[in-house]
């Protein structure tokens, strides 16, 4: 990615509300196209980092950057962003309608045509007014009005609170057609990580306001495996090898979350006693937030059971 | 200068029904008051000029709002947004005085209260067209420092200048002063008040505009 095609960068941004800091030194960078995953824990900085990226909120150090353009004051490139940000609803008697309306007001792409048949899809009257509406339908017509909108950056809050299964995957469809079709770039913080882990490209972990982990979702696949190793087995070779992310002992093991430091260092072969597997990036995503909850295998084992039943 | 519609209608939103009343209690007002109508000399003419300029700065900024937010989230410009706030103001202060000015003007108050048997009518009919000029005057006074205070208060840093306290404390200075100006005549103390609030207005009111460029929105 050169420096020319980057649509997101933000270089030590900070935020602090009342001397208390929220955000702090992200660095952060996005491509055209790219769908970025933007996971931590409540309360760490995801909805402050999006505002601001959206131009809403001053940083209190830093710079965030779009089209590289300083999103503080907010650039008159903001047309080209479309978000969805938790917090803010329009009037409880405003009509879809004029939702629709009002974005077609920034951008000359909107598409009506694309609008209607989403809305009309879930049940959504364009002539409907906000208070009638559901929860999910709110949201979806939020989430329409920014797909519609023909933005290049999708700056998307908790998109899916509130949608139903097939509707979040409908959602995610449609944020991968147009990251494939027109380059659209979408950030999307979410809590259900198994949605963004279809769609993502790269994901981010935020813990306690700083970047925890940012990585092409890919590569996280190929270098992060979650090892099993007796107590008294000699784990230099792992330590050599990766970064322990996470670890926990049980009585006679020692469970650890590690990344491998390269992926030509992930085919050397480990001593026979340390077995490795896989991990999903919700597993991760637990060994970065809450070490200490990352369940042994066979407890995950009988929880899945216990969940089939 | 582009007038974009759909974002009108929805800045106007919240003045919708302080326009209606408004604008029903200043016709009423010019059509059934018995005495001519003379500006800075009527008392209820001055509150309810500031009462209305007040509450079109309350209503249009209710910046921690979820509606406020939703519509400074959408990507307007905020040259765009600012402008439109200022046509939606002048929409409310046009709405309420263009009956007014028809009554006025035409003159449907004049005969009504020639009708009324009022001894005024329609002899004074033909001076009241200042009370008009002169209320829309003191609304272009009073609004930039109402939008421009809305606007301090929702910043980061509050310890800007208040407009409110800069009035406050040019109303005192200016009646302490004003009895030792009187001896170079009232016109002239009359002038140079009416030009420092000119001055005031015209000063907060190009702050207001840089400070919503920078106005957060949405800040927890």
């Amino acid at each position: 990615m050169t420096e020319s095609n980057i649509v997101m960068k933000t270089i030590d941004l900070t935020r602090d509300f009342g001397g208390k800091v929220v955000l702090e030194d992200v660095s952060l960078t996005v491509g055209p196209g790219e769908i970025l995953a933007l996971l931590g824990p409540n309360g760490v900085g995801k909805s402050t980092l999006m505002k601001l990226i959206s131009g809403l909120l001053m940083p209190s150090r830093g710079e965030a950057r779009l089209w590289g353009e300083s999103c503080w004051p907010p650039s008159p490139e903001m047309y080209r962003v479309a978000c969805v940000l938790d917090g803010m609803s329009p009037p409880s008697g405003t009509r879809v309608r004029e939702i629709m309306s009002l974005k077609s007001c920034v951008s000359h792409r909107f598409d009506w045509k694309l609008a209607t048949s989403l809305c009309e899809q879930h049940q959504i009257s364009t002539a409907s007014r906000w208070r009638a509406l559901s929860k999910g339908q709110k949201r979806w017509t939020l989430l329409v009005a920014a797909l519609a909108s023909g933005a290049d950056l999708l700056v998307l809050d908790e998109p899916a609170d509130g949608l139903d299964v097939a509707t979040r995957r409908e959602l995610y469809g449609l944020l991968r057609e147009q990251a494939n079709d027109r380059g659209v770039t979408s950030i999307v913080a979410s809590h259900i990580i198994a949605d963004v882990e279809r769609i993502a490209d790269d994901v981010v972990i935020l813990v306690d306001g700083r970047v925890r982990l940012h990585s092409p979702l890919e590569q996280l696949r190929d270098e992060v495996f979650e090892v099993e190793l007796p107590l008294e087995a000699d784990n230099s070779v792992v330590t050599s090898l990766a970064e322990v992310i996470s670890s926990r002992k049980t009585d006679d093991t020692l469970i650890a979350v590690i990344r491998f430091r390269s992926l030509q260092l992930t085919e050397q072969e480990l001593p026979g006693e340390i077995s490795r597997r896989r991990v999903s990036l919700e597993d991760l995503y637990l060994a970065y937030t809450q070490p200490s909850q990352i369940q042994a295998p066979e407890e995950r084992h009988e929880l899945a059971s216990e969940r089939s039943r | 200068m582009s007038i974009q519609w759909p974002l009108f209608f929805w800045v106007f939103r919240p003045l919708r029904l302080l326009t209606l009343v408004s604008s029903s209690l200043a016709t009423s007002y010019v059509l059934l008051h018995d005495k001519p109508l003379e500006f800075f000399l009527d008392l209820n003419a001055v509150v309810f000029v500031i009462s209305h300029s007040f509450l079109i700065s309350l209503f249009l900024g209710r910046v921690r709002s979820e509606s406020f937010a939703f519509l400074y989230s959408q990507g307007f410009s905020r040259d765009l947004l600012w402008r439109h706030v200022w046509l939606a103001t002048l929409a409310s202060v046009l709405a309420t005085w263009l009956p007014c000015a028809v009554l006025i003007l035409t003159p449907l108050r004049s005969q009504f209260q020639d009708w009324m048997q009022n001894p005024w009518f329609p002899l004074m009919a033909s001076t009241e067209s200042r009370f008009l000029t002169r209320s829309l005057l003191f609304y272009g006074m009073l609004l930039p420092i109402f939008h421009y205070e809305w606007i301090r208060s929702s910043m980061p840093f509050r310890d800007q200048v208040s407009g409110h306290l800069l009035v406050i404390a040019y109303f005192v200075i200016g009646l302490f002063l004003n009895e030792r100006l009187w001896y170079f005549g009232a016109d002239l103390t009359r002038s140079a008040m009416f030009l420092g609030f000119i001055t005031i207005s015209v000063i907060l009111g190009l702050f207001g505009y840089w400070l919503h460029k920078r106005l957060e929105v949405g800040a927890s």
